[in-house]
C-alpha cells in the first residue's frame, strides 16, 4: 500500500519500513543525536524522518531554499547532515541517504522516552540569527494525542492527509507527525508545484485527501480558480488550519466550493508543538466578523490570559530552545511559555487580539523585524535600518545607506535571510526618525 | 472585457506596492511584484469587473506583464 506521494516518487509501508529501519540502524551505529535533514519533500526525506522519530534522534528540517549563511548556522548544531542526492545536490561531508539505504543495519528498538529530543524547528529570531526550538517526544506526543482527539478528527479519522508546509515550518507537524504516528498516507507539495495551478491541483486530485493541513492564505490562493472545489477533493472531509488569522470570507467560501467540509482553526506557538487550541468553524461563525482560535473545553494543555497575553502551561510546552530562553518563564510554579500573542478568553472560545511586540506573520510564517533589520545592517554601506508592515501585510524596509541600491541591497539580503524574509520594497532614506520608539518606527512605513 | 493598460498598471500599483515604476513592459513574475497576495487581489479585482480567469486555464507566462495581462482579460471577455 501506498504510504507517500510526492513529485520524486512514492513509497510502500514496506519501503518505507525497510529504508527507515536502514536509517535508523545507520544513526544508532554512529551515536548520532542530532540529524540535520536537507529536506525537499522526497521518500527517502520521508524514511529519514521516520529513522529519526524511531531511533530518537532529534530532527533538524534544513530548507534547501535557505541561503548558505543561514544554513550552516543551523547545521553547526547537526552531528550529521542528510540529504537525497536524486534531488539536491550535497556538498563535501554530507551523507547522502541513497548510500546509507543500501546497506542492511541491525536496529535496536527503544524504550519510550519522553525527555528525548524529536525535532527541532528554526525560526526568525530578534537577534539576526534563526532560533531554534527543541520539542521533546513528550511534548510531540501531547500534540497528537490532542491533534487526534479534535472532534473533527476523531469522528472522521483521515486515513490520507494532504500536506502543503515545507517540514521546516512547524504547521508540517500536523501532517507529517500524524501521518507517521499513525500510518495514514501521506501526499506532499513541494515548492516547485506553488506556481503551477494545474500541476497543484493534479496532485491534489491523486491524494485522495479527507484531511487537508493548510495556512488560510494558500486555501485563499487555490480559491482564485473555480476547480478548487469538492469535484477535485471528493474525499476532503477536514480542512486543519494554522500558522495565521483565517478570516470569515475564507471560511465561508470554503463551505460553498467543499459542502459539508469541517474546518478546523487552530492556533499555537512552534514553542508549544505546532498548536495548542483549536475551534471548530461553523457556517454561522463565518458570518461573524472574527473567528474563534480555539474551543477552551479541549485544549492541549493549560491557556492562561495573563495582562492581555496568551500563556500556555502543560506537557507541550518545550523544555529548550537553542540557547534562547526568551518567552519561557513560570506561571503559578508550572513552566510556561508566554506567547506575546494577545487574547481574550470569552463564551468558552479563545480569541486572538493582535501582537504584543513587533513580530509579523506573513504567509503563516513569523518573523522578527529585528532579523531582517540586523542583517540589513551587515550589509555594506548601511547604517540604519527599520522594517515595517503594510495594510496589505507586505514588508517594507527603510535604510539610511551610502553608496548603494535598494536592487544591491535585496541582492545582499537575499543572501542572508530566507525568500519569505525579504522586505517586498526596501526604501533609501536620508534619515531615520532617532532613537525612536516602537509608534515612531512602525509610522514611517504606513 | 474592456480593460486598458492604464487601469491594468493603476490595478497593480495597488496591490504590488512597487518600489518602482510599473511600465506596460514591467516584468510581474520573477521580479517577484506580482506575489501571491497580489496576484489573488487582482483575480479578485479582474472578477469584480466581470472578468473571471481561472489560473488552471492560463499559462503561467500571461500573468508575466501589464500588457500581456490585458490581453488574457480579452480572450477571456
Amino acid at each position: 500500500m501506498t504510504i507517500y506521494c510526492s513529485g520524486t516518487g512514492s513509497l510502500t509501508t514496506e519501503q518505507l519500513e525497510m529504508y527507515s529501519g536502514r536509517i535508523a540502524a545507520y544513526l544508532q551505529g554512529r551515536d548520532v543525536r542530532f540529524a540535520g535533514i536537507v529536506c525537499g519533500k522526497s521518500p527517502l526525506v520521508y524514511a529519514a524522518i521516520r529513522a529519526c522519530a524511531m531511533a530518537h534522534v532529534c530532527f533538524i528540517p534544513i530548507d534547501e531554499a535557505l541561503p548558505g549563511q543561514r544554513r550552516s548556522v543551523i547545521a553547526e548544531n547537526a552531528d550529521i547532515l542528510l540529504y537525497d542526492g536524486t534531488v539536491f545536490p550535497g556538498q563535501p561531508g554530507w551523507t547522502d541517504l541513497r548510500d546509507v539505504v543500501l546497506h542492511p543495519g541491525t536496529f535496536q528498538p527503544l524504550p519510550e522516552d519522553d525527555i528525548a529530543p524529536a525535532y527541532r524547528i528554526y525560526t526568525s529570531g530578534s537577534t539576526g540569527f534563526p532560533k531554534g526550538t527543541q520539542v521533546s517526544r513528550g511534548n510531540l506526543r501531547s500534540f497528537l494525542t490532542w491533534f487526534s482527539g479534535i472532534p473533527a478528527i476523531a469522528e472522521t479519522k483521515p486515513r490520507s492527509v494532504l500536506n502543503q508546509a515545507m517540514f521546516s515550518f512547524d504547521l508540517s507537524v500536523a501532517d507529517l507527525w500524524y501521518s507517521l504516528s499513525t500510518g495514514a498516507r501521506l501526499t506532499v507539495m513541494e515548492r516547485g508545484l506553488f506556481g503551477d495551478f494545474s500541476a497543484m491541483f493534479r496532485r491534489m486530485s491523486e491524494s485522495g485527501a479527507e484531511l487537508a493541513v493548510f495556512t488560510p492564505s494558500f486555501a485563499e490562493l487555490c480559491m482564485c480558480d473555480s476547480g478548487f472545489c469538492r469535484e477535485l477533493l471528493p474525499e476532503l472531509r477536514v480542512i486543519f488550519f494554522c500558522g495565521e488569522t483565517l478570516r470569515p470570507a475564507t471560511a465561508e467560501k470554503l463551505f460553498r466550493r467543499f459542502p459539508g467540509v469541517r474546518i478546523i482553526n487552530a492556533y499555537g506557538p512552534t514553542e508549544t508543538c505546532c498548536a495548542v487550541t483549536a475551534a471548530e468553524i461553523t457556517p454561522e461563525m463565518a458570518r461573524q466578523p472574527v473567528l474563534p482560535i480555539g474551543d477552551m473545553r479541549r485544549t492541549a494543555g493549560g491557556i492562561h490570559i495573563v495582562d492581555g497575553e496568551i500563556v500556555i502551561t502543560g506537557e507541550s510546552v518545550a523544555r529548550y530552545t537553542g540557547g534562547v530562553i526568551g518567552g519561557f518563564g513560570e506561571h503559578r510554579g508550572e513552566r510556561c511559555f508566554h506567547t506575546g500573542d494577545g487574547g481574550e478568553i470569552r463564551d468558552g472560545m479563545l480569541w486572538f487580539r493582535g501582537r504584543l511586540d513587533r513580530q509579523l506573520k506573513i504567509m503563516g510564517y513569523r518573523i522578527e523585524p529585528e532579523d531582517i533589520e540586523n542583517n540589513l545592517l551587515k550589509l555594506p554601506g548601511v547604517t540604519q535600518a527599520v522594517v515595517s508592515v503594510s495594510g496589505k501585510n507586505r514588508i517594507t524596509a527603510h535604510v539610511t545607506a551610502n553608496a548603494t541600491t535598494p536592487e544591491e541591497l535585496r541582492r545582499g539580503l537575499s543572501e542572508l535571510v530566507p525568500e519569505y524574509m525579504l522586505p517586498g520594497r526596501i526604501v533609501i532614506v536620508e534619515q531615520l526618525p532617532v532613537g525612536g520608539s516602537f509608534k515612531l518606527r512602525r509610522d514611517i512605513g504606513e | 472585457m474592456d480593460i486598458t493598460v492604464d487601469e491594468m498598471i493603476a490595478f497593480l500599483y495597488e496591490f504590488c506596492e512597487p518600489e518602482q515604476p510599473i511600465l506596460p513592459d514591467t516584468e510581474l513574475l520573477e521580479s517577484g511584484l506580482l506575489d501571491s497576495m497580489a496576484f489573488i487581489e487582482l483575480l479578485d479585482a479582474l472578477a469584480d469587473r466581470g472578468c473571471e480567469l481561472q489560473p488552471t486555464r492560463c499559462p503561467r507566462s500571461a500573468f508575466s506583464t501589464p500588457e500581456s495581462i490585458v490581453r488574457l482579460c480579452r480572450e477571456h471577455s
